[in-house]
């Protein structure tokens, strides 16, 4: 079956054309499949499932679920009528995994799915133009814990390396790793705990640097150069001189800073990519 | 495996049969240049910075050092051999650096040139440049190539930070053409300068020079090659119990050294730092623009300096300690001509030729939606890998195979873990 004519297939409608009864994950039939994948062998599964699918198998282990679940796939049919072990219900579970039993074999099964093949309908295009763009940009994200300047530094230093294997213009890039270097800095300095997420596409960076902590009464008097509320033993390690704020502004070219006192703050940081 | 636009040279190549998969060479290329494929080993020639670690790690030899020979020098009419100073500390302490010129006048070379004197000059040619420069600091010592590059392949922000001076290698060899074509009488071209090279990265530097057209030195031998013919010279000259002594031998401190530069420019604002892994974190802090206090960096990439150089014979920490003994011995302060050196460097003499550019990077793809997604499938495949960075896939970590596999230059079941 072409690719993408199973991008408006539902793990529901695989369950009626199978017949299947839902084991684990009633409340997700909803989920959109792009792929079907048969097999009993796992090192296939991981080497050439694709992301997305559902997989028809005759094997009822944990591992089938473990497997599955790393090669992104959605859902699990077990085929003639066997019942994945309890482990693997619980694992699948967890993950929001779909497991379905039906009592169809591996070759009767695909025959039932590939007639889903002519139930097309219009639309699947913008769908599939959606899970494209998607496609096109990178995300990732990073955790900062309180107090650990030993290894503060190490997120944008990551940043930094990601950007420049897609091949930004090292300029920017070095823009996009001074000023996350800053905010996550000030993470460590003056809050519990942060994340920090960072979006490239070719049109734009974006970092956002979002923490849980006592953040900043007085917004505008922190954008100001030498602003500072750092503690002596930060300022013995050489931060807190008041230029972080101002160092992201100067460094981004939007840069969004909102915050609620006891709660946290969260800075917005975006990079137009010049082509 | 694709290559990029064009090649660099390097100062070793693989002989491949030799090769029995041991993967040490996988893991110690610190920036993962190494490949093996099929059973084939092959390197990645832009990521490769030359730093030798391959050389000294490889048990079965397959990385075999690209040098010339003496012979390959015999059209010059006057040979000039400029020894590494670390060549002086291979012999334990009490051979003069003297009798290893004599020796290697006795093995054929007509004339041998001592570094030490230029290394002085240009320590206070740097000292002069650092307390009028008002750039961007810190800047980098261009003392070592193998940080050159190491600059050039992954830190193409900071190659401005490169100290604009040259190293003392190609100065002497300048100065050494047109003293000694004037001295005989012959043409400059007549007169071949010959490196005797503690590494690869220095013989790199003088085939395919970083910041000029063509290298000032005519050919390098490395000191591995050049021990076994010097030894037995020395035994003849130390029996022989005389050996005439030039005044005009100064015995400095050798750059290769961790330290001396700072020991010229003064500790306060000069940060020295040995070892690739070391160096990188600096790197970082630069720039992250965390390191504010700081005017200059000595960086080598070879953890005790020079005398760890993939080419020397003795042990770097004897040699360390031989060369510490030999300057207390053997030292003899130097009278610097500093007006003449002041208005040399007004003249641009110790400037670099043409300044040092970033290499083109390796981005997984030269469109950046392209590269974006393949980014992305990247994550997709690390995700099913363990982790365990074994190198049995022949890519030196699960990180760098994710991606060879995205590139389409490795495929998944490589990995014994999934197939």
């Amino acid at each position: 079956m072409p690719d993408r004519n199973l991008r408006l297939l539902t793990v529901h409608r695989i369950k009626d054309a199978l017949q299947a009864q839902v084991v684990v994950g009633e409340n997700l039939l909803d989920t959109h499949i792009t792929g079907i994948y048969a097999s009993d062998l796992m090192s296939d599964v991981l080497a050439y499932g694709k992301s997305g699918s559902v997989l028809l198998t005759g094997m009822n282990s944990i591992q089938t679920a473990v497997s599955s679940y790393m090669a992104e796939f959605k859902a699990i049919v077990f085929l003639r009528g066997k019942k994945p072990p309890d482990d693997a219900r619980q694992f699948a579970l967890g993950k929001g995994l779909i497991l379905l039993t039906t009592r169809a074999d591996m070759y009767e099964s695909c025959i039932k799915i590939a007639q889903i093949d002519g139930q097309l309908s219009a639309g699947f295009e913008k769908d599939g133009a959606l899970l494209e763009r998607q496609e096109e940009v990178a995300v990732h994200q990073f955790n900062i814990e309180e107090g650990d300047f030993t290894t503060a530094g190490m997120i944008s230093t990551e940043i930094k390396e990601i950007l420049n294997s897609i091949g930004f213009d090292p300029k920017l890039v070095r823009r996009v790793a001074i000023s996350t270097y800053e905010g996550e800095m000030n993470v460590v300095m003056h809050a519990r705990k942060g994340v920090v997420t960072l979006k490239a596409s070719d049109e734009e960076i974006q970092v956002t640097i979002d923490d849980e902590g006592k953040g900043i009464p007085d917004v505008e008097a922190a954008m100001q150069e030498g602003f500072s509320t750092a503690t002596d033993e930060q300022r013995a390690l050489g931060f807190g001189s008041g230029m972080g704020l101002p160092n992201m502004k100067r460094n981004a070219d939007i840069l969004a800073v909102s915050s609620e006192v006891g709660k946290g703050t969260c800075v917005e940081m975006k990079y137009a990519v010049k082509k | 495996m694709s290559q990029p636009e064009f090649a660099f040279y390097h100062a070793h190549h693989i002989m491949a049969e030799r090769c029995q998969a041991r993967m040490k060479c996988l893991h110690i290329c610190p920036t993962g240049a190494i490949r093996v494929r099929q059973g084939k080993i092959s390197f990645l020639t832009d990521l490769c910075i030359d730093c030798g670690e391959c050389i000294t790690a490889c048990s079965q030899k397959v990385f075999v050092p690209k040098s010339d020979e003496k012979d390959d020098f015999n059209a010059f009419s006057l040979q000039v051999a400029i020894p590494s100073p670390v060549l002086y500390t291979q012999f334990g302490q009490d051979v003069h650096p003297q009798i290893i010129h004599q020796a290697l006048k006795n093995t054929g070379f007509d004339e041998v040139v001592d570094l030490a004197d230029t290394t002085n000059e240009l320590g206070y040619v740097l000292l002069h440049h650092l307390k009028h420069f008002s750039g961007s600091k810190p800047l980098i010592s261009s003392f070592c190539p193998t940080i050159v590059r190491y600059l050039q392949v992954k830190y193409p922000n900071l190659v401005n930070h490169v100290e604009p001076l040259d190293v003392p290698l190609e100065i002497v060899g300048k100065e050494v053409k047109q003293r000694f074509a004037k001295k005989y009488g012959i043409k400059k071209e007549s007169v071949g300068t010959i490196y005797i090279s503690q590494c690869p990265a220095k013989i790199v530097s003088i085939k395919q020079p970083a910041e000029k057209e063509r290298s000032w030195i005519d050919g390098a031998i490395p000191i591995k090659e050049i021990y076994n013919l010097l030894l037995p010279e020395i035994f003849k000259l130390q029996e022989g119990g005389h050996c005439s002594l030039d005044e005009g031998f100064h015995f400095g401190r050798d750059w290769g050294i961790l330290g001396n530069i700072a020991h010229v420019l003064g500790p306060e604002r000069c940060l020295s730092v040995a070892g690739l892994s070391h160096v990188k974190k600096i790197f970082d802090d630069i720039e992250n623009s965390r390191l504010r206090n700081v005017d200059f960096i000595e960086a080598l990439a070879c953890m005790q300096g020079c005398v760890s150089g993939a080419y020397c014979v003795e042990n770097p920490y004897i040699a360390r300690h031989t060369s510490m003994l030999m300057e207390k011995a053997f030292h003899h302060p130097q009278k610097l001509d500093r007006e003449g050196i002041l208005n040399r460097y007004q003249r641009k003499f110790y400037f670099m030729e043409q300044p040092i550019l970033p290499r083109p990077t390796r981005a997984i793809d030269g469109d950046i939606t392209v590269s974006i997604k393949k980014l992305r499938q990247k994550e997709r495949i690390l995700m099913k890998l363990p982790q365990k960075d074994c190198g049995l896939c022949g890519s030196p970590s699960c990180a760098t195979f994710a991606e060879d596999c995205a590139r389409g230059e490795a495929d998944v079941t490589e990995c014994i873990f999934i197939a």
